[in-house]
């Protein structure tokens, strides 16, 4: 049985509001529990909880307007309790500090995440970021039609529809590098494909782990998903050693997007091989190996190569995304 | 050919069970849970999209300080599964469930025992503590640690406070990986589980039944958690 906390009445993002207590204190008998509880978090009714790595997700409906959407709990920070502030005022007001430093910080990234470029938005914004209780929760649209990044699908697809979902992903990255965000968690899973007449628009999705490209947080706060670590992070989190200064920055997205579309666009289906042990990218860059970049299919051969110098160890061998996406050429058409 | 690559962990993995009178239930899952175990984890992982690089298990076990002293708390060394799958299986088989009186027990202290196991920090290391209990705990500084448990020079927390500061408080690590740290508390709502299921970071807290033995922590469910948490 997931036990989620006894959310009480609070104050929840613009809206004031009032929620029943769910959880009962007598715990049902033993296979009840097992049972997914329906419980409410704040004007949200959680419906199905659905993989989300180790942050608790679910489906859940605004009872609001009853639009379904995406719910997430944070598994850290966490606000600190009343108790504690009757032991260490000063820690806990530190910490409660931290907590609203945290919230301002996702609520700023938000601000900034707007969708105006292609279509609809190629940025799954996130819709809200609130505290309730002792834990922090992101909304985030559910749309339906999302499609990963998955080399079984793209397989038959013609050079010029590679090219043009390739594109399409570089502008959505492009949308946040032009404001200094990194997204700092690209990976196949959380680049999204749409279907459209013309061929596809690539949607980005978790803004979680986004800085600011000036300001990136301490090393055991830094996000990520380790696959795609670039040189950098890993020299950053102390998991690597560099004789160079390895600086941070919208050209570590690069390095993980260069893994993703290798995954996404090659035969084989795989990040680029540097040797035949499996070793991360980032592990083999900073050792200077050189990377067997599998042909993506797209005719492009610039593109191609410079997605390939992507995966370079100094950030400043690494192409822009500017240079990439001249590197797609201007003779597509319209992506949406 | 499999298209698909995925991300291998390695895991260390403690499990800190109460073995007072009334955890006969769950010390039998952990006993059927060792079986084969880093083969059925392996397996687990495997349907939610995970790999296993590695696997260390450790065992905690603990009473009540103050009933038994310092004979209240043990802890093994870590196994490498499976190459010393029958060295693990031994020492659970020779659990037993028994005394501890009434409540609270000593949950605290063996908890930050486990905090302190001699984790391996690598890549994609997952340090993750399964918490199994059906009983609250004394407050810390009720009894005294068995000193000869505690190895390092760090000093023991005082307080839930200070133990849940030396958790990690982001973006302080404390005294664990802060990336790698991970606990999954079977605990009855009481003092002072529910505050640490709430309040601590990356806990997840399956809460079971006051006095009736940790009943919701199946193999399955166990299995299942420590999944969820990688």
């Amino acid at each position: 049985m997931w036990v989620v906390s006894d959310f009480v009445e609070g104050q929840i993002g613009h809206a004031e509001v009032h929620t029943e207590r769910k959880i009962a204190r007598e715990i049902p008998p033993r296979e009840e529990t097992r049972e997914r509880r329906r419980i409410n978090v704040g004007p949200y009714k959680l419906e199905n909880r659905i993989d989300g790595g180790k942050a608790e997700c679910w489906m859940c409906t605004d009872t609001r307007d009853g639009s379904k959407r995406f719910l997430k709990k944070f598994p850290s920070p966490k606000m600190p309790s009343e108790e504690e502030r009757a032991l260490d005022r000063v820690a806990y007001e530190f910490q409660v500090s931290q907590c609203n430093s945290f919230l301002e910080h996702h609520q700023s990234i938000a601000r900034d995440i707007t969708c105006e470029h292609v279509g609809n938005g190629s940025l799954v914004r996130p819709l809200e970021a609130f505290w309730h209780d002792s834990s922090f929760f992101k909304i985030y649209p559910f749309i339906s039609e999302l499609t990963p990044l998955d080399a079984t699908t793209l397989r038959s697809w013609e050079p010029k529809h590679r090219v043009l979902a390739i594109r399409s992903i570089l502008l959505a990255l492009r949308e946040l590098h032009n404001k200094k965000i990194v997204h700092a968690d690209i990976k196949k899973a959380n680049i999204h494909l749409i279907k459209v007449p013309s061929g596809s628009v690539a949607r980005l999705i978790d803004f979680d782990d986004c800085y600011r490209a000036d300001a990136p947080p301490p090393p055991t706060v830094l996000g990520g998903t380790e696959d795609y670590y670039s040189p950098e992070v890993l020299v950053y989190k102390g998991f690597a050693k560099s004789p160079y200064v390895l600086k941070l920055g919208t050209h570590s997205d690069l390095f993980s997007l260069s893994l993703a579309i290798h995954e996404a666009f090659s035969p084989s289906g795989k990040k680029p091989r540097w040797t035949d042990k499996e070793t991360d990218a980032g592990i083999h860059a900073l050792a200077g190996d050189e990377v067997e970049y599998e042909s993506l299919g797209t005719g492009k051969p610039l593109l191609e190569y410079r997605l390939k110098r992507c995966l370079k160890l100094k950030p400043i061998d690494r192409p822009n995304i500017s240079e990439l996406l001249s590197a797609c050429g201007t003779n597509l058409g319209r992506v949406a | 050919m499999s298209t698909e690559v995925i991300s291998k962990y390695a895991i260390d993995l403690v499990f800190v069970i109460d073995v007072t009178g009334s955890m006969g239930s769950v010390i039998d899952e952990v006993k059927e849970l060792v079986k084969g175990f880093s083969n059925r984890l392996r397996s687990t992982m495997s349907a939610e999209g995970k790999g296993l690089q590695d696997l260390w298990v450790r065992i905690i076990t603990y009473r009540d300080l103050g009933e038994e002293g310092a004979r209240a708390l043990a802890a093994s060394q870590f196994f490498e599964l499976p190459r010393q799958e029958i060295a693990l299986q031994e020492v659970v088989d020779g659990l037993t469930a028994s005394g501890g009186g009434s409540e609270p027990e000593s949950g605290l202290e063996a908890l930050w025992l486990a905090m302190r196991s001699p984790w391996r920090n690598v890549l994609r290391s997952r340090h993750v503590i399964v918490m199994l209990t059906d009983a609250s705990a004394h407050p810390l500084g009720t009894h005294k640690y068995p000193a000869d448990l505690f190895q390092d020079n760090i000093e023991a927390p005082r307080d839930l406070v200070e133990m849940k500061r030396h958790w990690g408080i982001a973006p302080d690590p404390g005294v664990m990986n802060a990336q790698a740290r991970r606990l999954i508390l079977f605990a009855p709502d009481a003092t002072p589980w529910h505050e640490i299921g709430e309040r601590w970071e990356q806990t997840m807290w399956l809460q079971s039944r006051a006095g009736e033995g940790c009943m919701d922590a199946d193999v399955d469910t166990i299995l299942k958690g420590i999944v969820m948490s990688v």
